[in-house]
């Protein structure tokens, strides 16, 4: 059983590649800055809702895994890639690791800092949280929960599809640049989905359904909510918002699962020099 | 325990016959196969380490079924590819542990003192903690061989160890590979025939996806003297000894052009006999085949 092992040696070799804790920096600021502005702008809210109520909390988190696509491109593309531009493929697979422990070492190892680097955004939201400059008026008291509850139902699930379709791209193109242009493609095609500038089959409740990001989604979950239950309430992780979380989860499942069985240790006999895009 | 390859062929995608028909069998100690570039030496090796399908054909490791059974045979090998690199950012002790707990070494202790051992074998122990990314072509090679080492193998698989390394290094090389002893099959394939003259006692020639010689260096040497010729003469006069005689092997001496021909009674002109070498078997092996339709 190899698979501890290079699970091990990928949080090992990751820990020493700054690249990471530059990404967690980025979205470190990028989530304060957000945090600190807020989104109530976006879409007409009652002049009652707070700044930081949970709703717009959610829809922060939602919304700052925009940025963080292109994050997850860089980190969890390269897992597999890694070995091919700095040719220690067959060293690697001459030894008697199975390809199962192989792929999955390097996956959870990658996705495991992943999640490291997306925990900057409720730790930058809660912080630009407390260094806003809004009134207290137009504020709730801090609530680190709403912030961790909404981690774990938008940002953990989103960062997961995110870097198992990566990642499975990686290990199926070994090519970088396929990765990069599939987040630009990937990003612009969520933003317009949520932005609901494109629907799906013209059906506007069946595209939120799909809606990466959730801004769309979880204001129609509370359109009809009052500014006081807006500022009380959590949005219920329920019906089509369970529905959305198990699309993207399930089909980057199903990605892996894909990139398993189409994935084998066999060299070909023509072999291109790749460029390094280390992270 | 030998290796044993049974009618191995290989054809790529895009028509190159890699393979064609190879047979050998391979008993314990250091092994030559000599062959131009392109001759499919590294296919060959890379079949036998299972990174690459055959078209036909069998292999095996003692009892084990190569092709068919590639988990198994992993655990029995130690390979140093041709072309390889190694994770820059990372010193030479902690990629050589890695390796050595991906070879099934699980003990830490056993482990720590295996990597020690290695490294001290392979003269890089001065530079264990060194990022690997500042290493030569000559240290990256020596981590090449002593990943290739690591839980003792039975078939050793180095693939052309010694091209571009300075003269100094490749002596160095030599070295080590001449400590490996004669447990283990080893098998050294290289396009250069001192590589096998120093080393092997026992070889073959491969040349485009053919075994065209299969022997003991010294033998074939043996088996060749008398027949080796060379005469010194103007460029110009190539040409018309080529159509002469079998010419193996053309050279610059002392600003003279060299030939040497394959004969078996006196060519005549100003020809004089020289002892043989293996490079002249060599050459004269390549000639033979490449004159016949392929």
């Amino acid at each position: 059983m190899n698979f501890k092992e290079i699970f091990k040696f990928e949080l090992q070799y990751r820990s020493r590649r700054p690249a990471n804790y530059i990404y967690f920096l980025i979205l470190f600021a990028l989530s304060i800055a957000l945090a600190a502005m807020g989104t109530k702008g976006f879409g007409d809210l009652s002049v009652q809702v707070k700044a930081n109520a949970p709703l717009l909390i959610d829809r922060q988190m939602g919304i700052l895994t925009m940025p963080m696509m292109l994050l997850v491109s860089a980190i969890m593309g390269v897992a597999v890639i890694r070995d091919y531009e700095h040719r220690m493929e067959q060293l690697l697979f001459s030894t008697p690791i199975t390809k199962l422990d192989y792929l999955l070492g390097r996956f959870f190892g990658s996705f495991v800092v992943m999640i490291l680097v997306s925990m900057a955004i409720p730790l930058g939201s809660i912080l630009g949280e407390i260094v806003s400059s809004k009134p207290a008026s137009e504020m709730l008291a801090l609530s680190p929960w709403n912030h961790v509850r909404a981690f774990f139902y938008i940002v953990v699930p989103n960062t997961f599809f995110l870097s198992a379709l990566f990642f499975s791209s990686g290990v199926l193109t070994k090519k970088m640049a396929v990765i990069y242009t599939q987040g630009i493609v990937l990003l612009i095609f969520f933003a317009l989905l949520d932005e609901g500038a494109i629907e799906v089959a013209k059906n506007q409740k069946l595209s939120t359904l799909f809606d990466f990001f959730m801004v769309q989604l979880l204001n129609l979950k509370a359109q009809f909510w009052s500014a006081a239950e807006i500022n009380e309430s959590t949005i219920p992780i329920d019906g089509a918002i369970l529905i959305n979380r198990g699309i993207y989860v399930g089909t980057g499942v199903l990605a892996l699962v894909y990139a398993y069985f189409r994935f084998n240790f066999s060299i070909n006999s023509i072999q291109k020099k790749v460029k390094s895009h280390d992270a | 325990m030998n290796l044993k390859i049974n009618n191995l062929t290989k054809t790529y995608s895009n028509g190159t016959k890699a393979l064609s028909q190879v047979s050998l069998e391979i008993s314990s100690g250091m092994f030559g196969l000599l062959g131009p570039n392109g001759a499919g030496k590294s296919s060959l090796m890379r079949t036998l380490v299972t990174l690459q399908e055959a078209d036909q054909g069998m292999v095996s490791l003692g009892e084990i079924d190569v092709l068919q059974n590639k988990d198994e045979t992993r655990k029995h090998i130690g390979y140093l590819p041709q072309e390889f690199g190694l994770y820059p950012k990372i010193s030479a002790e902690v990629l050589l542990n890695h390796f050595a707990s991906l070879k099934g070494i699980k003990g830490k202790t056993e482990r720590m003192s295996i990597v020690q051992d290695l490294l001290q074998k392979v003269n890089l122990y001065d530079h264990r903690k060194k990022n690997l990314g500042g290493f030569s072509g000559g240290m990256k090679q020596r981590f090449g061989i002593a990943q290739a080492l690591i839980g003792n193998p039975k078939l050793i698989i180095v693939d052309e160890p010694t091209a571009g390394l300075d003269p100094e290094e490749r002596n160095r090389f030599h070295n080590i590979l001449a400590e490996l002893g004669n447990d283990a099959i080893i098998v050294l394939s290289t396009h250069i025939v001192e590589d096998v003259k120093d080393l092997c006692t026992d070889m073959a020639i491969l040349d485009k996806g053919k075994i065209v010689l299969r022997g003991n260096p010294l033998q074939i040497i043996e088996d060749t003297k008398g027949k080796i010729w060379e005469k010194s003469l103007d460029k110009s006069e190539i040409e018309k000894e080529k159509l002469k005689h079998n010419v193996i092997s053309e050279r610059l001496y002392n600003g003279k052009t060299v030939i040497r021909i394959n004969t078996d009674s006196f060519p005549g002109d100003d020809f004089h006999e020289v002892e043989a070498d293996l490079e002249d078997v060599y050459f004269s092996h390549l000639k033979i085949n490449n004159s016949q339709p392929s």
